[in-house]
């Protein structure tokens, strides 16, 4: 409370958003594909969007709209991580 | 193929490390690395766009760590370039705001450059890598485009 942090609250989001995909895996598998892509990334991108058209911005919607683009980042790293351990695997 | 990996990757870092290196257009990192994420999509648009293969995450991840390597050893020495050209007037304006001059300084010398390399190297090939996985999400090859 009152403390700096070392990151932006957007990418506090952001990192929280990626350790959260990779802790709630075991329990549920998104697809990585174009549909996954869009809905992750586009609340980042109209928080953006909204800041800059009606000079609204807060720390909460910015946690908030990056929280998702973190979890499509947990994804790449997590599935491009296991298919290249899969494929070491079956070489 | 593995020809084209190495051309697309090697686009995609130098339009990452373009992006990052050079003053005012570097500011889009501050939103997650948006250059370097981009690099490594842009290397697996390159590829997919040449090419009949599909490539799963894991070659995107590869691709994009690739790309990310090469954005690294592009965008360093440029931002010292850039840095280094800009040093009086970020001089001045540290000592009108009492800013810490010794350090900036220190920014200079080859200790410094080093670890600003080394970092770089691992931040972007990692999240270059994550853009390369995302990309194969994103784009097709030529053939398979329509299924």
């Amino acid at each position: 409370m009152g403390r700096k942090l070392a990151v932006c609250s957007r990418c506090t989001g952001i990192y929280i958003g990626s350790f959260a995909f990779l802790v709630l895996y075991s329990i549920w598998k998104p697809k990585l594909n174009l549909k996954n892509v869009i809905i992750f990334s586009s609340p980042i991108f109209f928080g953006k969007l909204i800041e800059n058209l009606l000079d609204f911005s807060s720390n909460i919607e910015r946690f908030f709209t990056g929280f998702p683009f973190g979890f499509l980042l947990g994804m790449g790293f997590l599935y491009g991580i296991s298919s290249l351990a899969g494929e070491e695997n079956e070489g | 193929m593995k020809g084209d990996i190495y051309i697309a990757a090697m686009l995609g870092g130098i339009f990452s490390g373009l992006l990052s290196g050079i003053p005012g257009f570097n500011l889009g990192n501050c939103l997650c690395c948006l250059w370097v994420i981009s690099g490594g999509i842009f290397s697996i648009f390159l590829y997919q766009k040449s090419s009949t293969i599909k490539l799963d995450a894991g070659d995107g991840f590869a691709v994009g760590a690739l790309a990310g390597v090469i954005g690294a050893l592009v965008a360093t020495p440029l931002d010292l370039i850039f840095s280094y050209w800009t040093r009086g007037m970020i001089m001045k304006f540290l000592e009108a705001y009492g800013g810490e001059i010794r350090a900036y300084q220190n920014y200079f010398t080859a200790h410094s450059f080093a670890a600003n390399l080394s970092l770089r190297l691992i931040i972007f090939a990692i999240f270059s890598a994550i853009g390369g996985a995302i990309g194969t999400a994103l784009f097709k090859p030529k053939a398979d485009s329509n299924s």
